[in-house]
């Protein structure tokens, strides 16, 4: 990409837990080095399991948690150690929507209040001035008027959801990094919330750093995936080209695990295994304990990112040592591995 | 076209089942008449969207609806000749586990904290069955293995909070199995779980029903999963059933407008257009139904005679059922 607003370079996250009774506990490495932009109008999806880091990576991006090392820039300033009196000014610019709007609503507060609360914060404006901008944001995301004076519980999940997301546009940022924005609602509700991110994106310009574990949401709404495996970026690539020929044998075994009638009528293997623990990674390539064609040098040394035919990167000895696993399918005898 | 011959004997007959929840005003009808009837070894998807009534209806079933704010108004339950309404108590505790089970969403939340996943699956065995310490634990590692449990016998001894999601569920699973039921009721068993782990419940679960000769109820959101697993499908809306189908005939000729939208919205079959479709407004709330269809609100292909009548559950000869005017599987659309 050209021009990135925001741009992650080399970032690292470890967590150290303090043990009960303060007992020495060893590290999370949750982000192991990850580097990633979002231009201005893109729509960058990141596609992982749980506890691979991606809501990790996405709370460093808006500066929710410093990262251990590594640079975060937004707008080509390195915000991850500005002070907060700095950041101030930029986050109207750089917003966040959770999966949970239970608790990310105050339960106290108005839907009209919840939304315009951003307002009294950054700009100033009169009751009425914020009243109306409250309104024009529930109309963009779908509900009305009349839900203005109704508390959080009054509504569904679904319509829930649509409040955290006014609440986030209310400001008209350049980015908003959405963490599992639409895996608790129901399919309608997510098409509808993914066409309206579409429609952002294609009339105000807005960026998106899209993470889900759900495929079909992403593919529907990114233009470049990142696909993350224990704390690192195992592969990258405009999302056509991701999800018709998989460069990395832990994408190709999350494209085949989703469930459906081609899973079925494929009659393929089980994927095996889940992933390690990010306490104790191990070391070479973070996917070789599941992967179906782990060779002696993926035990040892971590493969670095190369190029891929069609764009973007994999990190996968197969790629510069093996039979290239991008566009073709994976031996007979190898897919039904282990 | 009638799949008939093939398919088993009746095994679980829920007919004209309808709860109620006390609500601020009152008693309110949350189901209305559902009838289904699953078959020895089938899967059935019961499916729709949040609040359609399908959770309660599994509950209903397993005798679970929380007392004090869930009742029964009216219908019947029969599982392999047993009217389950008709059931005391302790003939009912003896029967859940025994001839059927049921797995929830949250593995976590199923299982007691400060007991061994080993302990938990043999209390089961032995609740049921006449065993001693020692054989329920033997058969609790058995299950274990069973359900793909790596080191099963090492594994028994740890607690719950000691596995991902993935194991438990397959622990939930050994226990539901432990006394080789007929009937394996699954509320959204692998929604909370990572795709590659759910397609090993998956998998799990086709390769124990083939097992045990099991008939699995699974209730589910997600048509993806519906289509990979499910043998016949009862589609919900508002809680009523709007129609009953093969899983075959469902995703390529569904008959009502909701299947036909619900379908659109997930295109289970990976067509890879990028159009986004979704239901407009929202599923009506109990207590304030629409006089006539409950989807005419939402409904692309409603008319005037859609508002003026409830509709009726149509049931066809081939054992399918629709609750509409119209048939979208026919060739012209009525």
């Amino acid at each position: 990409m050209s021009r990135d607003i925001l741009t992650l370079d080399d970032v690292h996250v470890a967590f150290s837990p303090q043990g009960l009774f303060r007992r020495r506990t060893a590290p999370v490495r949750a982000v192991r080095g990850v580097s990633l932009g979002v231009g201005e109008a893109e729509s960058v999806g990141l596609v992982g399991e749980s506890g691979c880091g991606k809501s990790t990576l996405g709370r460093v991006a808006v500066r929710l948690l410093s990262p251990t090392s590594g640079t975060v820039s937004f707008q080509g300033q390195a915000i991850q150690a500005l002070p907060e009196r700095r950041m101030r000014p930029l986050r109207p610019g750089l917003q966040m929507v959770f999966q949970d709007p239970y608790s990310s609503l105050d339960p106290s507060m108005t839907v009209g209040d919840s939304v315009a609360e951003p307002l009294r914060v950054h700009e100033r404006l009169s009751g009425a001035e914020r009243r109306a901008r409250g309104r024009e944001m529930l109309h963009l995301v779908g509900l009305e008027e009349r839900h203005l004076d109704r508390y959080p519980h009054e509504f569904s999940g679904g319509q829930r959801q649509r409040v955290a997301l006014a609440r986030a546009l209310i400001l008209n940022p350049q980015v908003v990094v959405c963490d599992e924005a639409t895996s608790a609602v129901d399919v309608s509700t997510q098409n509808q919330i993914l066409a309206l991110l579409r429609e952002l994106r294609h009339d105000r310009g807005m960026g998106f750093l899209f993470i889900s574990h759900n495929l079909a949401a992403v593919r529907h709404v990114a233009q470049r995936v990142a696909v993350m495996y224990l704390g690192k970026v195992v592969e990258t690539g405009p999302t056509a080209r991701v999800f018709a020929a998989p460069a990395h044998p832990y994408t190709h075994m999350l494209l085949t695990s989703a469930p459906g009638a081609s899973r079925r009528g494929a009659g393929g293997a089980t994927p095996v295994g889940e992933p390690p623990s990010p306490v104790n990674p191990p070391a070479g390539c973070p996917f070789q304990t599941r992967c179906p064609m782990v060779m002696e040098r993926c035990r040892v040394e971590m493969p670095a990112p190369t190029p891929v035919d069609g764009g973007g990167e994999v990190a996968c000895h197969l790629q510069t040592d093996g039979p290239h696993l991008a566009g073709r399918p994976l031996p007979e005898t190898l897919r039904a591995g282990v | 076209m009638s799949q008939e011959a093939e398919r088993g004997a009746t095994l679980l007959n829920v007919e004209e089942l309808s709860v109620e929840v006390l609500t601020s005003t009152g008693w309110t009808g949350v189901t209305d008449t559902v009838s289904f009837q699953l078959r020895r070894g089938e899967v059935m998807g019961l499916v729709g969207e949040s609040g359609c009534g399908k959770s309660t209806t599994a509950l209903a079933l397993m005798g679970l609806l929380p007392k004090a704010s869930a009742r029964v108004a009216s219908g019947t339950v029969w599982l392999d000749g047993t009217d389950l309404y008709s059931l005391s108590r302790r003939q009912w505790e003896d029967l859940r586990g025994d001839d059927i089970s049921m797995i929830f969403q949250e593995p976590m939340s199923s299982l007691h904290p400060a007991f061994t996943v080993g302990e938990q699956i043999a209390e089961s065995v032995r609740r049921h069955r006449d065993l001693g310490r020692r054989d329920a634990w033997q058969r609790a590692v058995a299950l274990l293995e069973k359900v793909g449990m790596p080191e099963a016998r090492a594994r028994a001894t740890c607690y719950p909070h000691e596995f991902s999601g993935g194991m438990l569920q397959r622990v939930l699973i050994a226990i539901a199995l432990a006394c080789e039921p007929k009937v394996l009721v699954a509320d959204e068993p692998t929604t909370a779980l990572d795709v590659t782990v759910q397609a090993q419940i998956l998998d799990l679960l086709r390769s124990m029903g083939a097992e045990f000769d099991l008939s699995i109820l699974l209730v589910t959101h997600d048509l993806d999963v519906v289509a990979d697993i499910c043998d016949e499908v009862v589609v919900m809306y508002a809680g009523q059933v709007v129609e009953q189908a093969t899983v075959k005939e469902f995703l390529h000729a569904p008959r009502h407008p909701y299947s036909r939208a619900l379908l659109a919205g997930s295109r289970p079959d990976g067509d890879d257009s990028t159009e986004l479709h979704w239901i407009p407004g929202a599923p009506p709330t109990p207590g304030a139904l629409p006089p006539g269809c409950r989807f005419e609100p939402r409904c692309a292909h409603a008319h005037d005679r859609c508002r003026a009548e409830e509709i009726a559950l149509q049931r066809h000869p081939d054992g399918s059922a629709h609750r509409c005017v119209l048939d979208l599987s026919a060739p012209r659309g009525e």
